[in-house]
Formats: C-alpha cells, structure tokens, sequence
C-alpha cells in the first residue's frame, strides 16, 4: 500500500514539525502497514450493523456491570 | 534469610512483618543491596531512592513496633514505571524532554499504594513514553539471559522482579506493555479491566488503551496489590464506578466448575515450537486441575494491528503534538516516527480503526458469553537479543494488544521455560471486571506448577 510522500511531507509541515528525511520515509513505512493491516481487517467485519459510537468504557456497558457468580 | 527476603513473596513478607520477624528496614536494605549489586547491569531503575527508602522504613518501623500496622502491604517496599508521577522524585518515561522532571503530585494509584503503607523504592526503566526505546537510561536486560530485551514498556519492573531487586511493582499497558515483559522475564503482570484503575498521574499513550496494573512474582501478590490500586477516581473520568471486591478472597477456589475458551483463530497459529509445547501442556494441566476446555471463535483476532497502532498514535499525537513542534529532535527517532505518524491518518482511518474495534469488543463479549476466561500465550516466541529490540523488533504485542482495544481484563503467569531457560507466559482474559476469576485461575495454576519457583541463578554467578 504506497503512501504519497509529497501529501505526507505536506502534512508534517502543516503540523509545524521540522524532521528528517529518514523520518519522513520511517513515518511513511508506519502508515503503509497500517493502512495494510486495515484493508486485511474490512472483509472480517462482516455486515452486523453498529452504531458508530466510538469507544465506550466497559463500566458504561451493560454487560460491564460487576460479575455475578455462576462459576 | 537476609538473602532471601527480595525473593519471598508480598505475602510471606507480610507474615513476616506481622509476627516481627523481620522489620521494613531489613527489607528495604535486602532489596537495595541486590539493586546495588544489578542495576547497573540490568538496568532496572532508572531512579533509585536509597536513602529515602531506608529513612520511610524506619519510620514505618516505628509504626508497626507500635501496634499500628495498617494492613498487608504495609511496611513492604514498591517500585513504580517512571512514568507514574511521584511527587518530589523524578519522573523522566525514560526522555530527554522530561529529564528534570520532579512532579508535585502523586498519581492516584502511587498515592493508594502509599496509603496502603507501601515504601517507594524508586522508578523503573521503561521505553521512551511508553512506545519507543530505551537509549538515554540503557536497556532492561532479561536477567534469564542479559544479552537478550526484558521486554517493553515496563521491561524495568519485570526485570527488577525476576531478579529480586524489587517484591512489587507497577507498570502501564497500552498494548501489552505489562504483561509482555512479565512474560519474557518469568513473572506475574496484570492488566486490570479498563476504568478499574485510576490513570490520573500516569503519563499518557493513548487515553483509551492506557491501563495501570500490578506486577509481582505470584498471582496472589497482584491480587493483594489491585486491592490497594482500584477503585473509582473522580480525577479520572474513564474510572469506573464499580464494586471492588477483596481479590484475595477467591483465590482457592479451584478450577472445578469453570470454562475456559481456546481461540480457534490467531493465538495458537505461529507459536515458536517450546511456546506451543508449553501452552498445550498448560491447557492440558488446566483440564487435570477440573476446569472444561471449550473452544471459541474470534475471527478478527489475527487482524487488529493495524487499527490498533492507529488509534494509539493518533492518541499519543494529541498529547505530544505542541512538544513534536518545538523538540522533534529531543524524541528518540523511534518515538518521534511512531507519534508523528498518528499525525498522518485520516479520520475516515481512525473511524474504520474505531469500528474494528467496536466489532472485534463485540466478538470478545459474545466468547465470554460462553466461558469464564479466553486462554492463550502472552507471546508467540520467548525474549529476543537486545540488539533486536534497537535495530526492529518483532511485533510483541501479537497476542495482547485484544484486549487493550477491548477493556477485557487479562493477567500473565508464566507456564514453562525454554531449553535455554528463557521464561514462557500464559495469558488469562477475563470478563468485564471480574479479575477474580482470572486471580483464581491463575492461582490455581501456578501453585500446582512450580515455574514461579524458579529463578535466574545464572545472575549470581556474573
């Protein structure tokens, strides 16, 4: 999964961040792989629809609340 | 048994402490003459405070010759991650940027360990912020072999533990960053449920996967210490308002009656072939101690890398982002490279990220539907040579980042060692705040097991 090195350079200036060029390409390597590991996630995810909530903490869930005791 | 006090157990200690056998001070001074003798191989400390330590064991010692022992943790000594703020003793997360650094608070779970009678013994080395690596201070090295990484992010509180150079410790974990090292060194580490314990104080990665656990030699050692950790935080809004049960009390409850699920996917693929071993003898002792073995389905598991780095460093570039603009270059290049690409997502990347996770939670909570605990190896292989760690190391957070993105509760215990004597983890994920089952598993299995007995006598002999 390639990266636009001139978008990426641009953003990083953009940000104010003054780095290097091996930076620049380290960074770039960084967003591939994850922009890779994405793609290989997208087709598990199935069709279950969700509400886009973002993350909630588990003591906000109902099925957070303290365990009973079945064990 | 003067030499053998950094070895015994928070337990054993405390009895001891109790029937005033031995005092704080003896123990306070055992510990700091082992890191005397190893810190400056195994760099575990990156602060040490020796005098202060011995000066609050004295005082604590009068306390106790007076009758007023607050309870089990008192009088016992405690080393924190550096990047746990303690007041008035500096607190670097192993970076030049903070390298004067002395706070004038206490994080709220180094003040509840202070309450609880706890000495601080000083700060462990940790990789910079918690993500990169470890130059300024040196490298943890794993006293099982010193050649080879004790792991990360608090590769500094395991290492002192396996070498007795500490009895208790802290760490933080964002994507394995306590039970990683506790398995590479051969030690207990435990990632409590998301909002168990306060994160306020504790230099930030990523507000929704940073986790403050307890880390020790044995299982019930760590439950003795989230006692004292958890618990709601009005200074932490993720702090979860729920019950905090007394973990010790169930952990001699067996394995008799329990389900443990075996992912079908992901965990058990891979495995360096001791690893395996291992873990299928641990899974088959699990089943002789009475628990049923059952298998799960978590078909995400294998793909959550990705969306797992992205959500970390955008977070983590939230925190640094004014400090990248004015001292990029203070960063180690690791550090710097990996933060500022958080910079660089989209936010339909950190949205798809979110819904991975959003699935992959779902999928965890549908297992836990059906057992009691989800069992698998810490790690895919045993501690790497330092030189690894430096120059690009293996992905180590294969088998935990799952449940920094789904707030599970997990725990490791080691289950083996290597034909080489490298220490080999069992991890143990529980259900929404019931840590005392995985305590009680856990329990169950090390005390039938002998591998927490060991330790690293290759050390003395350097």
């Amino acid at each position: 999964m390639d990266v636009d090195m001139d978008r990426l350079k641009a953003e990083v200036a953009a940000q104010g961040i003054a780095l290097t060029d091996d930076d620049l390409a380290a960074i770039g390597e960084i967003l591939a792989a994850s922009r890779a590991g994405l793609a290989r996630a997208r087709p598990l995810l199935g069709d279950e629809p969700d509400v886009p909530c973002g993350f909630i903490p588990p003591g906000l869930l109902p099925e957070g609340a303290p365990p009973h005791d079945d064990g | 048994m003067q030499n053998d006090l950094p070895y015994l157990s928070l337990t054993a200690l405390s009895r001891l402490l109790d029937e005033r056998r031995v005092s704080p001070v003896d123990i306070v001074a055992a510990v700091l003459d082992r890191i005397s003798r190893h810190n400056e191989r195994l760099c575990s400390y990156i602060t040490v405070c020796g005098d202060a330590a011995l000066a609050e064991a004295r005082r604590v010692e009068r306390e106790i010759v007076r009758g007023r022992r607050r309870g089990p943790l008192h009088g016992l000594p405690i080393a924190h991650k550096d990047v746990s703020l303690t007041r008035g003793v500096r607190t670097t997360a192993h970076s030049r940027l903070l390298i004067e650094h002395i706070p004038d608070r206490d994080a709220t779970h180094v003040r509840r360990l202070a309450e609880a009678g706890m000495i601080l013994l000083g700060k462990t080395n940790t990789t910079e912020f918690a993500c990169g690596t470890m130059e300024l201070f040196g490298v943890a090295r794993n006293p099982w072999d010193p050649s080879r990484y004790a792991g990360g992010s608090s590769g500094g509180s395991a290492n002192a533990l396996a070498a007795g150079l500490a009895v208790a410790a802290t760490g933080s974990d964002t994507g394995g960053s306590i039970r990683v090292p506790a398995s590479l060194c051969g030690v207990v580490g435990v990632k409590p449920t998301y909002g168990r314990v306060s994160r306020y104080g504790l230099i930030p990665l990523s507000w929704s996967m940073d986790h403050v656990g307890p880390m020790a030699r044995t299982v019930a050692d760590c439950a003795l210490l989230l006692n004292a950790m958890a618990g709601y935080d009005p200074r932490d809004p993720t702090s979860a308002r729920a019950p905090v049960p007394d973990f010790t009390d169930g952990l001699e409850g067996g394995l008799r009656g329990l389900v443990l699920g075996v992912p079908r996917q992901h965990f058990y693929e891979g495995l360096e072939a001791e690893v395996d071993a291992a873990l299928r003898a641990a899974l088959r002792h699990l089943e002789a101690e009475g628990a049923r073995l059952e298998p799960v389905e978590l078909p995400l598991s294998g793909e959550l890398a990705g969306a797992g780095s992205i959500l970390i460093m955008a977070e983590a570039y939230g925190w640094h982002a004014q400090r990248l603009r004015t001292r990029a270059m203070d960063y180690g290049p690791r550090t710097r490279r990996r933060i500022v690409a958080g910079a660089c997502y989209t936010s339909g990347e950190y949205e798809e990220a979110v819904r991975i996770r959003a699935a992959w939670a779902r999928q965890v909570a549908r297992a836990m539907e059906r057992v009691h605990a989800i069992v698998t190896p810490t790690l895919p292989g045993v501690a790497f040579p330092v030189e690894t760690q430096l120059s690009g190391p293996p992905d180590t957070s294969w088998g935990t980042r799952h449940f920094n993105l789904s707030g599970h509760p997990a725990l490791t215990v080691p289950c083996g060692f290597t034909a080489a004597g490298l220490p080999i983890g069992m991890q143990l994920a529980g259900r929404f705040f019931d840590e005392a089952t995985l305590f009680r598993i856990g329990h169950a299995y090390e005390q039938s097991t002998s591998w927490h007995t060991r330790r690293p006598e290759s050390l003395e002999a350097a």
